[in-house]
């Protein structure tokens, strides 16, 4: 075979169907746990309003469609939002509802950009790539083709290593034993649940934190290798460590939710051993594939 | 037809793989249009240790991540996926904290368990990213928020008279001579925010 043909071959070969549905049902889950806890926070009325009706955003992003209809353009994204998880999940029009959760919260980033960060980008990403995956059929088989699982692993590799590599310009740095900026993140007042001056004594420990996080995120690319499930295991951690200790909402927990694809033989051999308790089609494909 | 889908789709695949590189290639989106791509710039900087590699990465961004990212514009801005990802890279270098002072009174500051007044809201991640930036005279929201804030006030309290958003800055860990950066005020009876 000469590359290209390897290559045709490499991206049409089938996976387990497994991780990619768990992300298809993770994703929504995020998206729709994130408006709840905006609604929790209280903070809808200012972040789902536009500008013109005393929403807290200065200016409304010229791409939102809806600016004519004041509260019932956020109300009818709002209500796309909530209700598509449960279409993506119950298996009806799971590629309609997967579009139309995709587009409402771009809509909703439009009309809010100021709270639209890199994580709901992650989401959407996700989101579109899932639209054309075969998880996304109406009858999902138990293997389907590894392309999106790959672009997504890709994706995560591209994200880390970027993070990887903006952190070597930190001062004094992230393996500072005078003051380590995860010393100085997860401490931030405004944003971290630490107190500074608890915790400045334990400097050493923020140190060699920092140290392997500098260490995980540059080594990101093992993300396209065969090593993908182990790294993951840090990264896991990372980001349980970074929902114990900061304020970053749905943060972690989305980018966990695209961790079933890295997790691979992991996640498969969990859930096979959970199969009895398991819903049907989520054992082994052997037993459950008609 | 069905012959030529694995071609199409692994075709597909391998342009959409590139692209996510281009646009998310590590520390390229922090660079300024146009960046050295001015002659004297580029002639100082050639002299500089290495300056061949920043050449080089200046080039990459002006000639090819930038035309894909003008390219791809028609499908990124719509549906809001820009592969640019600036998680965080550094920590803050002073321990800075916002205070809501209502008429003199300390309400909340952040990071202090004693004042907790409205701690959830403002933590909650689509106000905080605009109390962040508004403490660091970077937010075109901060006169909203600051109004936003002081209707919540009044709704406790609509007797109170003027709101304070204060914002500090420390040397870590945070415990000593707080300076303050910036203020902002709300007050009866029009309660518009100014500086």
């Amino acid at each position: 075979m000469n590359p290209w043909e390897r290559w045709v071959a490499f991206t049409g070969r089938e996976v387990d169907s497994r991780p990619l549905r768990l992300v298809r049902v993770l994703v929504p889950l995020c998206i729709l746990g994130d408006l709840l806890s905006s609604a929790l926070h209280g903070v809808l009325p200012q972040v789902l309003y536009p500008a013109s009706l005393g929403g807290l955003s200065a200016e409304t992003a010229s791409w939102y469609l809806l600016d004519g209809i004041g509260w019932g353009g956020p109300l009818l994204f709002g209500v796309a939002l909530l209700a598509a998880p449960f279409a993506a999940r119950g298996g009806v029009g799971t590629r309609i509802a997967t579009v139309a959760l995709l587009i409402a919260s771009a809509q909703l980033g439009h009309l809010y950009p100021p709270g639209d960060r890199a994580i709901d980008r992650i989401l959407r990403t996700t989101l579109l790539l899932l639209v054309f995956s075969a998880v996304s059929a109406p009858r999902v088989p138990s293997r389907v083709a590894a392309w999106p699982s790959d672009l997504l692993r890709w994706l995560l590799a591209i994200i880390y290593l970027q993070a990887g590599i903006v952190k070597l310009g930190a001062k004094p740095g992230w393996t500072s034993l005078v003051r380590s900026d995860l010393y100085e993140v997860m401490c931030n007042p405004m944003i971290g649940r630490l107190d500074g001056v608890t915790w400045e004594p334990l400097m050493p420990l923020f140190a060699a934190g920092g140290a392997a996080t500098l260490v995980l995120e540059l080594s990101a690319p093992l993300l396209i290798t065969r090593w993908a499930p182990w790294w993951a295991m840090g990264g896991a951690l990372i980001h349980i460590g970074i929902a114990l200790t900061m304020d970053l909402g749905v943060f972690p927990y989305g980018m966990l939710a695209v961790y079933p694809v890295i997790l691979g033989p992991f996640l498969l051999r969990a859930l096979d051993r959970l199969a009895p308790w398991l819903p049907r089609g989520w054992g082994p494909p052997d037993a459950t594939d008609p | 037809m069905r012959e030529s889908l694995p071609q199409l789709r692994a075709a597909l695949v391998a342009l959409t793989g590139l692209a996510m590189l281009v646009l998310g290639f590590p520390g390229l989106d922090h660079l300024p249009n146009g960046w050295l791509q001015d002659p004297a710039a580029r002639a100082e900087r050639a002299d500089r240790p290495l300056g061949w590699l920043w050449l080089a990465v200046a080039d990459v961004d002006h000639h090819v991540r930038r035309p894909v990212e003008r390219a791809l514009a028609p499908l990124q801005r719509p549906l809001r996926i820009a592969q640019s990802w600036s998680l965080y890279g550094v920590g803050p270098n002073r321990a800075r904290r916002a205070e809501i002072r209502v008429d003199g009174e300390l309400w909340h500051r952040s990071g202090d368990p004693d004042h907790r007044w409205l701690h959830r809201w403002l933590r909650a991640r689509r106000i905080r990213p605009i109390l962040v930036n508004a403490c660091r005279d970077d937010s075109p929201h901060a006169a909203r928020l600051v109004e936003a804030i002081a209707a919540k006030a009044r709704q406790r309290d609509p007797g109170i008279t003027e709101i304070e958003l204060r914002c500090t800055s420390q040397r870590w860990p945070g415990d000593g001579e707080a300076k303050t950066v910036l203020q902002w005020y709300a007050a009866a009876p029009e309660w518009s925010a100014r500086r």
